[in-house]
């Protein structure tokens, strides 16, 4: 106690700066509320673990691979939608050949408005709703034709089925320019299009009859829904590896960044036992790296003060 | 200082930090009569290694310190 006013009168004396502040510091702390040891406790944990090497390790790497990830995802997103987008059209156009094939071309012309409940009309339509079940993603095969001023339905697979079908010469009141192509060489529609049975992507293909002429076209729908769902299993199975991998990588770094730290606490645990005066402090860490460059600093200056502080030891 | 002194002090540092001088000049002192360290010479070496080891095993490891006294014997070879 003696030593400590000492102490303060001595500065008083040579440090006026100290002089004065010893006039604030009564004033300040009559204004302020001292806050509660478990407070400032708590606090103190909350800033070293939040200043810890391994929360930022773990943080930094963990928002790392979140944009790396998110990019990927982006980019492979969009790069497999595409194609399952393309292979769908595909495969549409693919069915739209093969109905357009197996259809008899000189049938379909001879049918007229009017002939819905003869056998000509209902094997034609049996055969396109046969063709039709073979893909339960398929909503509906149609053929059409060129009528006297519009493209006109003939027969679709609607027929028998509880499904709206058409009668021979409704008019298609809004085809589009896939649709007039497709009675030159087959088509697919570039994007979704909206038909009465809901947005669908279609295929044509051009039905000839025996001397090779075009006499109409087939139509093949498949449900949007369908062709989204397609891409969004995709997007799923990405986002789902992606995760993982996010999951992983922080466990990862969790783990090693908490090898690397545990060194660096053994490290700090025997400066302090040193700085307390203990001599059986003994530093056990091989690495090959920056740490264990440390370590063996670390081991030579204690090395070095137990010799100093061992000074007598033989004497 | 001569050049066996100057070979084992940089030797020992490696081992035993800064204060290995203050290691080797002890045990010269005191168990090779009186020897000073600054006047050590390759005769001297076979000795030192026998006390450095058991006094170095006092603040590294029985490994280390054994192959400290054999760097130091090989000094003198």
């Amino acid at each position: 106690m003696f030593r400590v006013n000492k102490e303060i009168i001595f500065r008083i004396i040579i440090d006026p700066a100290f002089s004065s502040s010893l006039h604030e510091i009564p004033e300040a702390s009559s204004h302020k509320k001292c806050p509660s040891a478990a407070w400032v406790h708590g606090r103190s944990n909350m800033t070293s673990m939040i200043n810890s090497i391994m929360t930022k390790l773990t943080a930094g790497f963990v928002i790392l691979v979140l944009v790396i990830s998110g990019l990927t995802f982006l980019f492979t997103y969009g790069a497999s939608s595409g194609k399952i987008q393309e292979s769908t059209q595909q495969e549409l156009l693919a069915l739209a050949s093969i109905t357009a094939a197996d259809l008899n071309g000189n049938e379909i012309a001879k049918l007229q408005p009017g002939m819905e409940s003869e056998v000509l009309y209902i094997m034609n339509a049996e055969q396109l709703a046969k063709m039709a079940k073979s893909d339960p993603d398929i909503v509906k095969i149609y053929t059409l034709r060129n009528g006297s001023s519009d493209i006109e339905y003939v027969v679709d697979s609607g027929y028998n089925t509880g499904k709206r079908n058409f009668r021979i010469g409704d008019v298609e009141s809004t085809p589009t320019g896939a649709m007039k192509d497709a009675f030159s060489e087959r088509q697919v529609e570039p994007e979704f299009v909206n038909r009465p049975w809901g947005t669908v992507l279609a295929a044509y293909a051009p039905i000839k009859d025996a001397k090779g002429q075009v006499i109409g076209i087939v139509g093949v729908d498949m449900d949007a829904g369908v062709v989204q769902g397609r891409m969004n299993f995709v997007g799923q199975t990405i986002y789902l590896i992606l995760i993982l991998g996010i999951i992983c990588a922080g466990l990862i770094i969790a783990v090693f960044s908490r090898t690397m730290i545990r060194d660096i606490h053994i490290l700090i645990d025997s400066a302090n036992r040193i700085s307390r005066g203990e001599t059986d402090v003994t530093i056990s860490i091989s690495r090959n790296d920056e740490i264990g460059e440390l370590a063996s600093s670390f081991k030579r200056m204690v090395t070095s003060l137990k010799i100093l502080m061992h000074q007598d030891y033989q004497e | 200082m001569t050049t066996t002194s100057d070979t084992v002090l940089v030797i020992a540092t490696e081992y035993l930090g800064p204060a290995a001088i203050t290691l080797l000049e002890r045990q010269t002192k005191f168990h090779m009569n009186g020897l000073t360290f600054r006047d050590l010479e390759p005769s001297h070496c076979a000795d030192l290694s026998k006390w450095v080891g058991i006094a170095s095993a006092m603040f590294i490891e029985q490994d280390q310190a054994q192959e400290l006294a054999d760097k130091i014997k090989r000094v003198g070879i």
